[in-house]
């Protein structure tokens, strides 16, 4: 019962009252990832360093001293994060054996408040991809295609068919993470949201997904794919938690110089009654085609839940939404082709037996360390910074993206608070069915309604809404201003508590509820 | 129009990633074909975006010395290394041209 419950008012109280210690928690959670190894979320478990951090946390609560609520609390953290003394792959072979020397910014903050860090989760090729189906290490499997839940609304074919084939992803490219605490194998996790990578996992799994403004939290030792976009992602089972761990993530950072200087308040959420005084957006150019009519009914029953409340509740328009993902295709292959010009096999990393010459050997490395997608993403991305096409498409880009952010401004400025939107275009579609386009298709597809907001920097949430007709869940996105996750988290705290989203009831995690751990309400209602 | 041979050539010698097969070549006409469609929008006296924290200044540290002397397990992970020096191999060769290349451009 205790891997069920939140950070905030749960798992938190239970520690220091000890009710349960860190050692008992992070075995618990251990015991767990090994029992849904099938789901490939994780792609290295750290388990000695985890038992030793579990250890020095519940000496702290012996000593009545917890470094705060994260003490103890088990995590995981997307694997292209660099995490010192362990092996960092961002499932690549360019990068397969290679070990941090340094932990990102993010990851020594959540050490130096006691979080034990359980591993390293799977995800897309440096994160390029909508699906968790691009990386080495293989796919993540949506663990929601083990529950109870869609088991009931599938009809296999025949008995032994429907495990093995009619898995779903759990979309990307931080898969392994919102796998991870969806499956309760940890209490929250970090990711990675350039496109909407943090925000379309949480959509299928079922979980809290947060991107947070561009330059509030360090991207220091995140691995870049899209310097001017990237942020860490927070993926967490209850809107209360993912609050927590901004606070303990959000703030400047002297070795991250794109994070602001403005000085950052942890803040914990208020219980808004009265939502009177809000002004929901919704933006009509969501209604994107191929929206499935099932989200495109939540999306409306969303909206209504707001006004029968007393809230505000406004059409608005930005115009230039559909022109975000080519936006996107090209400045992120742009700064992609730069990026990855660091991988060359000399310093770290994959490094070709080629030796005829430097350039041969950097040539051999990079067709040997990187798949097809970062490859093609690569060579499109110098295409378009060819002297020839740099003011065409580069600079074009740059410009349209002016025109995307503004859309935004406008509309904030006319007074919206919040806007509300969806998430994802579909609930999680079979791997089978996944794989028959390409990447760059299903990104493209995929993207569409998070995109945007990576365009102009602001913070955005998914909350896990209610369950499809397949029994997968669907999830809803709020769009907030520059910096104002407060008022952000606060709506989406309200909306997750009007839905009361369903628990996911896995055999898995029933086989180890009743070791250790008693009362602990679920995490889904607060 | 396609993009020719004489660009492709180029693009793999300047991204050092090769192409590997006409699927590769399919790729990337895909791509620039997808990114036309950014010539629909009229942007006629808009700014190119580089940031979206244009209106800031970039944070700037004071030129102290506040970290360094980690020679030993930054060459770690290297895979050759001698003494204190990455090793590479000759350089100031240029990768072979087109002709003399197994690239598979060669008989487009």
């Amino acid at each position: 019962a205790a891997l069920k419950g939140g950070l905030r008012f749960q798992v938190a109280a239970a520690l220091k009252e000890g009710h349960v210690t860190p050692t008992e928690l992070c075995q618990s959670c251990l015991s767990l990832v090994k029992s849904t190894k099938f789901l490939n979320a994780y792609i290295t478990i750290a388990e000695e360093t985890a038992l030793k951090q579990a250890e020095e946390s519940e000496k702290r609560y012996k000593r009545g001293q917890p470094l705060g609520v994260l003490d103890g609390i088990p995590i995981a953290v997307k694997d292209n994060f660099n995490t010192a003394g362990i092996e960092t792959t961002c499932a690549s072979n360019m990068l397969k054996g290679y070990i941090s020397p340094y932990n990102a910014t993010v990851v020594q903050k959540l050490l130096d408040q006691g979080a034990v860090l359980l591993g390293k989760t799977n995800l897309d090729e440096f994160a390029m991809g909508s699906g968790s189906t691009d990386g080495v290490f293989g796919p993540v499997r949506n663990p929601w295609s083990y529950s109870r839940q869609y088991k009931e609304k599938s009809v296999p074919k025949s008995h032994s068919e429907d495990k093995e084939s009619n898995w779903v992803i759990t979309g990307g490219s931080s898969g392994g993470s919102a796998a991870a605490v969806s499956s309760f194998t940890c209490f929250a996790a970090l990711g990675s949201d350039t496109g909407g990578s943090t925000r379309n996992p949480a959509a299928h799994c079922g979980v809290v997904g947060l991107k947070p403004t561009y330059g509030l939290i360090s991207r220091h030792g995140l691995i870049p794919l899209v310097n001017s976009m990237d942020v860490p992602g927070i993926l967490t089972r209850c809107v209360d938690d993912a609050a927590v761990m901004l606070g303990s993530l959000a703030g400047h950072d002297p070795k991250d110089s794109t994070t602001v200087q403005d000085s950052f308040k942890p803040f914990e959420l208020p219980n808004l009654t009265d939502v009177s005084k809000l002004s929901i957006g919704i933006p009509k150019e969501y209604h994107a085609p191929g929206l499935s009519s099932e989200i495109l009914a939540l999306w409306s029953k969303a909206a209504d839940l707001f006004k029968n409340a007393g809230a505000k509740v406004i059409e608005v328009s930005l115009p230039h939404t559909r022109y975000s993902i080519v936006c996107y295709h090209v400045l992120c292959t742009a700064e992609v082709a730069s990026n990855m010009a660091r991988f060359d096999g000399l310093e770290y990393g994959h490094r070709s037996d080629m030796n005829k010459s430097t350039e041969s050997m950097y040539a051999a490395t990079r067709r040997e360390g990187f798949n097809d997608v970062v490859r093609g993403r690569i060579l499109s991305g110098n295409y378009f910074l060819l002297k020839e096409n740099y003011e065409n498409y580069f600079i074009k880009a740059q410009k349209v993206r002016r025109l995307i952010a503004n859309d935004f401004v406008k509309v904030f400025r006319s007074g919206v608070d919040v806007l509300l939107t969806p998430t994802t275009l579909s609930d999680a579609v079979p791997y089978m069915e996944f794989i028959k386009e390409d990447n760059r298709t299903r990104s493209a597809q995929d993207d569409i309604l998070t995109q945007a907001a990576n365009m102009a920097g602001l913070p955005a949430i998914n909350v896990p809404t209610a369950l499809s007709e397949r029994g997968l869940p669907v999830g809803l996105q709020f769009i907030g201003r520059s910096f104002q996750e407060k008022q952000l988290l606060t709506v989406a705290k309200w909306f997750e508590k009007q839905v009361k989203f369903p628990m996911i009831q896995l055999e898995e995690v029933k086989r180890h509820d009743h070791s250790v751990f008693q009362h602990q309400k679920s995490a889904s209602f607060s | 129009q396609k993009v020719t041979v004489e660009v492709l050539d180029h693009l793999e010698h300047l991204a050092l990633v090769d192409f590997r097969d006409s699927e590769g070549v399919e790729r990337l006409q895909k791509a620039i074909q997808f990114a036309d469609q950014l010539h629909e929008v009229n942007t006629d006296g808009v700014e190119p975006m580089d940031s979206v924290l244009e209106d800031r200044c970039l944070y700037l540290r004071e030129d102290d010395v506040t970290e360094g002397n980690c020679t030993n397990e930054l060459l770690k992970n290297a895979r050759e290394k001698v003494e204190e020096y990455f090793v590479a191999p000759p350089g100031n060769i240029p990768l072979p041209k087109l002709e003399e290349r197994e690239s598979f451009l060669r008989d487009s």
